[in-house]
């Protein structure tokens, strides 16, 4: 019987890998015991601490086969067309497609008289006696009951890599994820969600516990690899009855200790990552034995162990080994095997799965033919992963693409911001997209020649630019009237003011005119009484009001009305 | 593995492929083609003086086969098929789906061989049938619809027993529960056998067989049919059930072979005939059960209290429904707003839709994630107690794994009520403590003060 190889690489433990899956029984019990406490059940830690495998081989194993029917969905290129397309492949087609025609079953030809199967969909659970057709029932609702009875297995939605929602998804992506899991989480159906994220990015799930209060109710952090787990994987590897690796006698425990120590480096840290412990086990394996079809086996000593050296960051070697090995092969240099992984991680250093089509269309200075050479060796050395389902390649593991962004010059990482801007907005829906500002034009055009856009981006930048040239255009237009409203404005004004202190001269002339009637009306009215005062004879009061005319005359000496009253004064003496 | 390892007869007679209506043979290196017909193949076989036929790495004794196993071997009849058909049958006078069900396929033959017709049926009979047996008998579906395999088998086999003993669990729970409560009023003398039964029952170390639980459920139906009682069955349909309790019954015959499967399960002796076998013997004793579709089940989570004055007190049941379709989520639970109380932590199983006239199955049923805090429901059967430290061992049903629970001793002579509440934990614990502590009354209740004191311990 051929012996067996206990390590998996990059690659995630799945149910078949339970009995080389070791250390986690803790976190698996704790996990096991929590889908019997909640729907929806939300698995988080860091990058490389194991959770893919935690679900999909220490959960999956604890459950019996009849008791565990997992469907496991990646974002692809969308959450919930990829989430829609997983049902179908689970039999949960639309059943107005799928429906039983008569034909189809024994005994029942087109002249039966019970040849219309509508019934079959029909939902008696209340046992009331108008049926209620399922076809009421949403389109989700029919798929996941279509589903259920084909297995009658209780149905567990697993979405790893939960993150990819918020690292390359939209906001209506995002909404239209969270209506459906509110929804999954009403049908009568057994079924679970399990969310696997990363730690750092929790906080992306406020929108989403807000609409969906339990999202955080029932959770597990996943550690990292202490010293304690690294030895019971080391041991336990080394004690399976069919495996290749053994461990020197008496000394497991120092093995084991030694590989720690040798991962973890100068690092200050209790833990190191699931994937530098794996690269690592492997790159022992291949020191010990040299054989690359991993069947020899192999005797882990504490003297191997030595020889191993100061190996620094063993990833990022493996990493530069690979590119290298890769360049040397198709006869380029390292920048361009580098630049053909580039596209692979995101800005923010994690994977994001690509098509060869896609590929090629963001590496348009890159011929196809490199490009899907350079794909298929990536895939030979495990750095990439192909998905059957999706067919799309990926990054093998977040770790790795850690390193590949650490790569990226700073050219690149500005390339890659205005291919998401362009893609950002492109991907909204054309009544909520908005034109470019002339500034994130002027930011985007010296790297347009180095993007690979689709017809849709390109028109869409077109169309900013055409937008920006209008305002500029109208900016130097509406200046243009700004200028000269201005001036007409300063005319106005100058008019107005003139205006202003003209009539306000006119309004004093008015006032004083009206001023000097009454005076004048008083005046005459102290010359008649002076005049009687003269008639009586009374001169002494004729003249005091006489004078007490003219002083209310004041300074009008030119009137003739003074004229008259001081010949009268004079007339007197 | 092969059950039976040598071939008797004179020939080495191997089947090589079935169709639908041949049969391929390789009888000492000759090749001979049969139609797929039991007859035929029995009469080869006596014209070759054979009685064992091999098929698949088994070897099967022609005896054993009948017409009714026939199309397991040969793989023509499902899983799960004869059981479906059995039991839609026999719920049909208490199930209006599975009536309306069988007025649709009257015209269709063989319809439960049609996968698409049949799933509909199991459906109803999943969703029809009482709470957690519901659930099981999902499960028991699921099995069928694997590929086939040995693990398939033993599986299919293993789920047939336990879905036997959880029926004849919850009928026997219920009867004690109702006898328990019937004691605390006004307390009965039980004659000697009866006392040993019921010992029998709370002093088991180990699991009962089938048998045993068979003559359980016998000797507590004579307990409440003896008019001197004056008892009211928890279930009415127990009523006229004294016949097939008798010796020779369907139902003890039922349980006599299930339990020689289970022998045979211990061995690892089965093989496909078996899980005919189990199947049959399943749909035997759920027709006899067939009235439990009227039953539901709900463990009550939690009782709130709210009196606001001038008003009369009432109290807040929230509560989850037990079956397939039952949730884990908070705002799943359910809601009753009444002015009667009710149990705490209590597993209900009731009649119709209302659980005010219910049966506390505590705490020979209990919901572990009520005793916890916890949403959502864990359904756990008592299963056997440890005389020794006084633990009982109960049954979690989704995977048949063991709880044991002990005695905490949170609560002592001077514990402050208020104190201990503070503390989740140690309520839990006192959750816990309450189940064996009424483990325990139920016991000196059922069997008197002279049996053994099992708070002494």
């Amino acid at each position: 019987m051929q012996k067996r190889y206990p390590f998996k690489f990059l690659d995630a433990y799945t149910r078949e890998d339970s009995d080389i899956f070791f250390g986690r029984e803790e976190e698996v019990n704790a996990l096991y015991e929590m889908a019997f406490q909640t729907d929806l059940l939300l698995v988080f830690g860091a990058s490389g601490t194991g959770k893919t495998s935690l679900i999909q081989c220490g959960l999956a194993s604890k459950f019996q086969s009849h008791d565990w029917l997992a469907l496991n969905i990646r974002r692809g290129s969308n959450l919930n067309a990829s989430f829609e397309k997983a049902l179908r492949e689970a039999g949960g087609g639309d059943p107005q497609s799928d429906r039983v025609t008569p034909s189809q079953i024994e005994g029942v030809t087109s002249s039966h008289p019970l040849n219309s199967l509508d019934w079959l969909d029909e939902d008696w659970s209340s046992e009331s006696p108008t049926t209620t057709v399922s076809q009421n029932l949403s389109p989700l609702a029919r798929s996941l009951k279509a589903i259920y009875l084909r297995h009658f297995k209780p149905l567990y939605l697993i979405f790893d890599q939960f993150e990819e929602l918020y690292i390359l998804g939209n906001k209506a992506e995002q909404e239209t994820f969270i209506a459906t899991v509110k929804e999954i989480l009403r049908v009568e159906q057994p079924v679970k969600i399990i969310l696997s994220i990363r730690e750092e990015y929790l906080g992306h799930l406020y929108e989403f516990e807000r609409e969906v209060p339990q999202l955080l109710r029932k959770k597990l952090r996943v550690e990292p690899m202490h010293l304690d787990k690294v030895k019971t994987v080391i041991t336990r590897v080394g004690a399976l009855p069919d495996g290749n690796i053994r461990l020197q006698a008496a000394k497991e425990d120092a093995i084991a200790t030694g590989i720690f120590d040798k991962i973890k480096g100068k690092e200050k840290t209790l833990a190191i990552e699931l994937p530098y412990l794996q690269v690592f086990l492997d790159k022992l394996y291949l020191q010990t034995t040299g054989d690359d079809s991993r069947q020899a086996d192999a005797m882990f000593t504490v003297a191997e162990l030595e020889k191993m050296g100061d190996i620094g960051d063993v990833l990022r070697d493996f990493l530069d080994e690979q590119v290298l090995k890769t360049a040397q092969k198709l006869q380029q240099k390292p920048e361009t095997i580098w630049r053909i992984l580039s596209p692979f991680v995101t800005l923010e250093g994690t994977k994001e799965p690509l098509s060869e089509q896609e590929q090629c269309l963001r590496l348009s200075d890159t011929s196809p033919a490199l490009v899907r050479s350079a794909l298929e060796s990536f895939s030979n050395s495990r750095i990439l992963r192909f998905t059957e389902q999706e067919q799309r390649y990926e990054i093998a593991h977040d770790s790795l693409a850690k390193q590949v962004h650490a790569k990226r010059s700073d050219e690149e990482i500005a390339i890659l911001e205005v291919q998401r801007l362009v893609k950002s907005q492109v991907a909204l829906k054309a009544e909520t997209r908005e034109y470019f500002t002339e500034k994130q034009m002027l930011f985007i055009e010296p790297y347009l020649p180095k993007l690979s856009l689709n017809e849709a981006e390109k028109r869409h930048l077109n169309e900013s630019d055409n937008a920006a040239k209008r305002r500029k255009r109208n900016r130097a237009r509406r200046s243009q009237f700004t200028y000269t409203a201005i001036l007409a404005a300063f005319v106005i004004m100058v008019g107005l003011s003139w205006w202003a202190i003209q009539n306000q001269q006119d309004t004093q002339n008015a006032i004083e005119r009206i001023k000097l009637n009454q005076k004048i009306n008083t005046a005459n009215e102290l010359r008649d009484y002076g005049d009687r005062y003269l008639a009586l004879p009374k001169k002494e009061e004729a003249r005091k009001t006489y004078q007490a005319a003219l002083d209310t005359l004041g300074e009008h000496k030119d009137l003739e009305l003074y004229q008259e009253i001081k010949h009268k004064i004079e007339s007197i003496k | 593995m092969p059950t039976e390892t040598n071939t008797s007869g004179k020939q080495n007679i191997v089947i090589q492929r079935i169709s639908d209506s041949t049969i391929t043979l390789n009888v000492d290196g000759e090749v001979r083609e049969i139609h797929n017909q039991l007859a035929e193949l029995k009469a080869l076989l006596q014209n070759k003086q054979a009685q064992t036929v091999q098929y698949a790495d088994k070897i099967y004794n022609i005896e054993h086969i009948d017409e009714a196993n026939f199309g397991f071997v040969t793989g023509k009849k499902a899983f799960n098929e004869y059981l479906t058909k059995a039991l839609i049958e026999a719920i049909q006078a208490d199930c209006l789906p599975a009536q309306r069900f069988l007025e649709k396929v009257s015209a269709i033959e063989d319809w439960e061989t049609q996968m698409r017709i049949s799933d509909k049926a199991k459906e109803i009979i999943a969703y029809s049938f009482v709470g957690v047996i519901g659930i099981q008998l999902s499960k028991l579906m699921a099995i069928g619809k694997e590929d086939f395999s040995e693990a398939k088998q033993r599986k299919y086999i293993e789920k047939c027993l336990h879905i036997a003993k959880r029926s004849l669990d919850l009928i026997n729970f219920s009867l004690l529960s109702r006898l328990w409560d019937a004691q605390n009023e006004q307390p009965r003398q039980f004659s000697k056998d009866q006392k040993t039964a019921l010992a029998h029952h709370f002093d088991h170390p180990f699991e009962p067989s089938l048998d045993e639980q068979f003559r359980l459920l016998a000797v507590l139906h004579r307990i409440f049919s003896q008019k001197e009682n004056a008892l009211v069955f928890p279930l009415p349909e127990l009523e006229n059930f004294g016949v097939a309790l008798e010796a020779d019954s369907i139902l003890s015959q039922v349980c006599r072979a299930l339990k020689a499967l289970n022998e045979k399960l211990d061995k690892a002796q089965y093989d496909l005939l078996d899980c005919f076998e189990a199947e049959k013997q399943l749909a035997e004793l759920l027709a006899q059960f067939h009235f439990l579709v009227h039953y539901n089940m709900a463990s009550m989570k939690h009782i709130g209290y709210r009196q606001i004055r001038e008003e009369a007190p009432h109290y807040l049941h929230r509560y989850t429904a037990l079956g397939i379709d039952s949730k884990a989520n908070l705002d799943a639970e359910k809601i009753n707003y009444t002015p009667e109380p009710g149990h705490t932590d209590a597993v209900l199983l009731f009649r119709g839709e209302d659980y005010r006239d219910s049966i506390n199955l505590s705490p020979f049923v209990i919901d572990y994630n009520a005793l916890t805090f916890e949403q959502g429901a864990k359904i756990c059967f008592f299963r056997s107690s440890d005389i020794a430290d006084g633990s009982l061992d109960y049954v979690f049903l989704i995977d048949n794994s063991s709880i044991n629970i002990q005695m905490t001793g949170t609560l002592k002579p001077d514990t402050d009520y208020n104190e201990l509440m503070m503390s989740n934990e140690k309520w839990k614990n006192l959750n816990i403590d309450n189940v064996v502590r009424d483990f325990r009354l139920a016991r000196r209740t059922l069997l008197g003060d002279d049996a053994l004191n099992l708070d002494d311990l």
